[in-house]
């Protein structure tokens, strides 16, 4: 019996692509593809599936070619568009990629990976103003709620403009306010406060986060930093106080631990590297 | 009209058992979200109605009602005012005010008791299971044999519960059609698969994945909050579980995931600290940790940037699936490069954990850093895939069908891998001091 002549250049294909190669369970199904476009060659929805599957799998040059071949079958397919823009955005090609996005994004305003892909390769390459404005209609979209969004628009803003602090952190304060009391949101801003040398406000969040925490050994702590980077000793010295009060409020167990031990040993130096500590008199 | 009477007994038998009117319960009931104080009982029905839950102490004394507002046909109710570590009985209705569910022993739940609370607790683990298969019914079935016995009192499911694509059709298959009796008693918790993710999108929270799970964005159940349901945590007893997503969350070391991680981990102050994920740090099994090009690097990120924060907040226990095996590690702490670079160092005990032959594994109490966990990849509720098995980290390596099983009583925890026939294939035990 003679096999069929596609079948042969099937099986092929299939020893002689190392790139289309995958592993674990992904490999079957790839290879299932692979024997399915064989029968029916340039399939645009075959190849659509097989270049997502390889995209996801990190192989990325084979995936490009499996969606360009598919744009050419499917010019209008939007979502063919989204995904070689993906891929040639982590394969390093930003024009092409920034070019398929801006038509894509031309003619669906509202396509939000579309948008999340691009605000992402504008940071990459530099542009945070347009990166900021692309941020700023994702997180304008009802459905959009993801932390790290809202950091990353920070970011650019940041990068965009070192001056911009306040309006990073307005954004910042939007998240916390949709999201809740997030400490990924909530430690940024902290940071940018203290990066300003905006201690009341540093000292505002930190009273939020503590507020919010069971655990209040480290926040005091932290509280004690901010006030002796801001010149503040006597002041100082009292959260270092309240951090070791609250160390020694806790179960045996976890004064016990490592960390705690290690915090404790950390607050102590501090204590004893400015014992009589005469710095400005309390504030409030 | 002489049709119409030749049928009348039939329309007026079919109006009396509610047929033509026929609300059906065609998914669930489950339960998400339990709190001492509350529980989300979710179901779909064949029809838009309004969803109504009855509920009590006994099924005779079940007289609470609680509803959702409009007309749908997934129904979410959050029952609310109940008492921890009581057993509520319930039955899902609808506005016809028919009941479409009954009222007994396997319609019910028990609360979580308060955090904190030491008291056994039992979880079931299962990972990579939705296969809808023979050997996922067969894991389930020798679950269920010991279940009968001692329920576990929360399930964790480690994704890629609803092969090949994660869609509401296949989840009905490998979820709701296979574990329906479980699902009505006991709470589950997941995070997102590769296989979930591909009808479900992290950033955008979107999907069947978070359209089927209610799971906590403002530490609802203890924890911290973290303003995504993608990564999360909870306490049960006085266990803190940490849920992160490997697959489609940032990994980088200064994400939002590992900065809310970080402080969540500071905050805890429960005995034991479980985190579940999808994507294993040490595996040789259908996936390899060692191939930066497996999974799109998903595994090493996990290891490198995700492990040291794990470690150095005390973590007890890292539960994982994606590859189809069974892996069990040593004692492990500081291992985070590839299995070449395994120093003999890291193993802090070279021994099984097992009572019976070298001793448990042991750790001071308290959330104590460096002191060690072990790492269980387990995804072969469903499915073996093979593998050459032979990770350095892991004292123990298997092709079989199983889900885990943990005891958890004080500060003693025993692990088990159940095969698909009940066979007791390994065990260990972690104890504080």
């Amino acid at each position: 019996m003679v096999p069929h002549p596609l079948l042969l250049v099937g099986l092929l294909i299939l020893l002689a692509a190392p790139s289309i190669q995958a592993h674990g369970p992904d490999h079957d199904v790839i290879q299932s593809l692979t024997a399915e476009l064989v029968l029916r060659p340039g399939d645009p929805e075959l190849l659509l599936q097989r270049g997502e599957r390889l995209r996801v799998h990190g192989d990325l040059p084979a995936a490009r070619l499996d969606f360009q071949a598919c744009l050419q079958a499917m010019p209008d397919s939007n979502h063919a568009r989204l995904r070689l823009a993906m891929v040639l955005r982590d394969l390093g090609e930003s024009s092409e990629s920034l070019a398929l996005l801006d038509a894509l994004l031309g003619s669906q305003r509202t396509n939000l990976p579309a948008l999340a892909t691009r605000a992402d390769l504008l940071t990459r390459i530099g542009r945070h103003h347009d990166a900021v404005l692309d941020y700023d209609a994702l997180l304008q979209r009802p459905g959009i709620i993801r932390p790290d969004l809202y950091l990353d628009r920070a970011r650019a803003v940041l990068a965009a403009d070192t001056n911009a602090t306040p309006r990073a952190l307005e954004g910042i304060d939007e998240g916390i306010r949709r999201l809740g009391p997030v400490p990924s949101l909530q430690l940024f801003a902290l940071d940018l406060e203290e990066r300003r040398g905006a201690t009341s406000e540093a000292l505002k969040r930190l009273d939020l986060i503590l507020a919010e925490s069971t655990r209040k050994e480290r926040w005091w702590f932290r509280r004690g930093e901010i006030l002796r980077t801001a010149g503040r000793p006597r002041e100082a010295r009292a959260e270092y106080r309240r951090a070791i009060a609250a160390i020694e409020s806790l179960p045996d167990r976890l004064q016990r631990t490592l960390a705690t031990g290690e915090l404790r040993r950390e607050i102590e130096a501090r204590l004893a590297a400015n014992p009589t500590a005469t710095g400005s008199s309390p504030r409030p | 009209m002489s049709v119409l009477r030749k049928h009348a007994w039939m329309i007026w038998l079919s109006l009396m058992t509610g047929s033509l009117l026929a609300d059906k319960v065609i998914r669930g009931p489950y339960l998400q979200l339990p709190r001492p104080d509350s529980m989300v009982v979710r179901c779909r029905t064949d029809k838009s109605t309004k969803g109504i839950v009855r509920w009590g102490l006994t099924p005779a004394t079940a007289t609470n009602r609680t509803s959702h507002s409009g007309s749908l046909t997934d129904h979410v109710v959050q029952l609310t005012g109940l008492k921890p570590n009581t057993r509520y009985h319930y039955a899902v209705g609808s506005e016809t005010n028919r009941w479409l569910t009954p009222m007994g022993n396997d319609h019910s739940f028990v609360t979580p008791p308060i955090p904190g609370t030491v008291q056994p607790t039992r979880v079931w683990v299962v990972g990579d299971a939705g296969t809808g298969s023979t050997n996922q019914a067969n894991v389930r079935n020798a679950y269920q044999t010991i279940h009968r016995t001692k329920p576990a009192d929360l399930w964790l499911m480690l994704g890629d519960n609803a092969y090949p694509d994660g869609s509401d059709s296949q989840y009905q298959r490998a979820v709701f059609n296979m574990y329906a009796g479980l699902l009505r008693q006991l709470p589950i918790w997941s995070t997102l698969g590769n296989h979930d993710a591909r009808h479900a999108d992290s950033p955008t929270l979107s999907g069947v994945y978070y359209d089927i799970f209610t799971l906590p964005t403002l530490a609802q159940c203890g924890g911290l909050a973290s303003g995504t349901e993608a990564y999360y945590s909870f306490d049960h007893a006085n266990i803190h579980f940490i849920c992160l997503d490997s697959e489609d969350t940032d990994r980088s070391p200064d994400g939002a995931m590992a900065t809310w991680l970080r402080s969540d981990l500071a905050a805890t102050s429960q005995d034991w600290i479980f985190a579940f994920f999808h994507h294993p740090p040490y595996t040789k099994g259908s996936h390899d940790s060692d191939k930066i090009s497996d999974s799109a690097g998903r595994m090493v990120d996990m290891r490198q940037n995700f492990l040291p924060i794990l470690e150095s907040g005390g973590v007890d226990l890292v539960l994982t699936g994606h590859s189809h095996s069974y892996e069990r590690s040593f004692l492990l702490n500081g291992h985070y490069g590839y299995s070449t670079n395994l120093l003999p160092s890291m193993i802090l005990d070279k021994g099984s954990g097992r009572i019976d032959l070298e001793g448990p594994y042991t750790k001071d109490s308290g959330n104590a850093a460096h002191q060690g966990a072990v790492y269980i990849c387990a995804g072969s509720s469903g499915q073996i895939s093979g593998g050459s098995l032979n990770h350095p980290v892991n004292w123990i390596s298997l092709n079989k069908l199983g889900s885990l099983l943990i005891d958890v009583d004080g500060l003693q925890a025993d692990i088990r891998f159940v095969g698909d026939r009940g066979q007791l294939r390994d065990y260990f035990t972690l104890r504080k001091r």
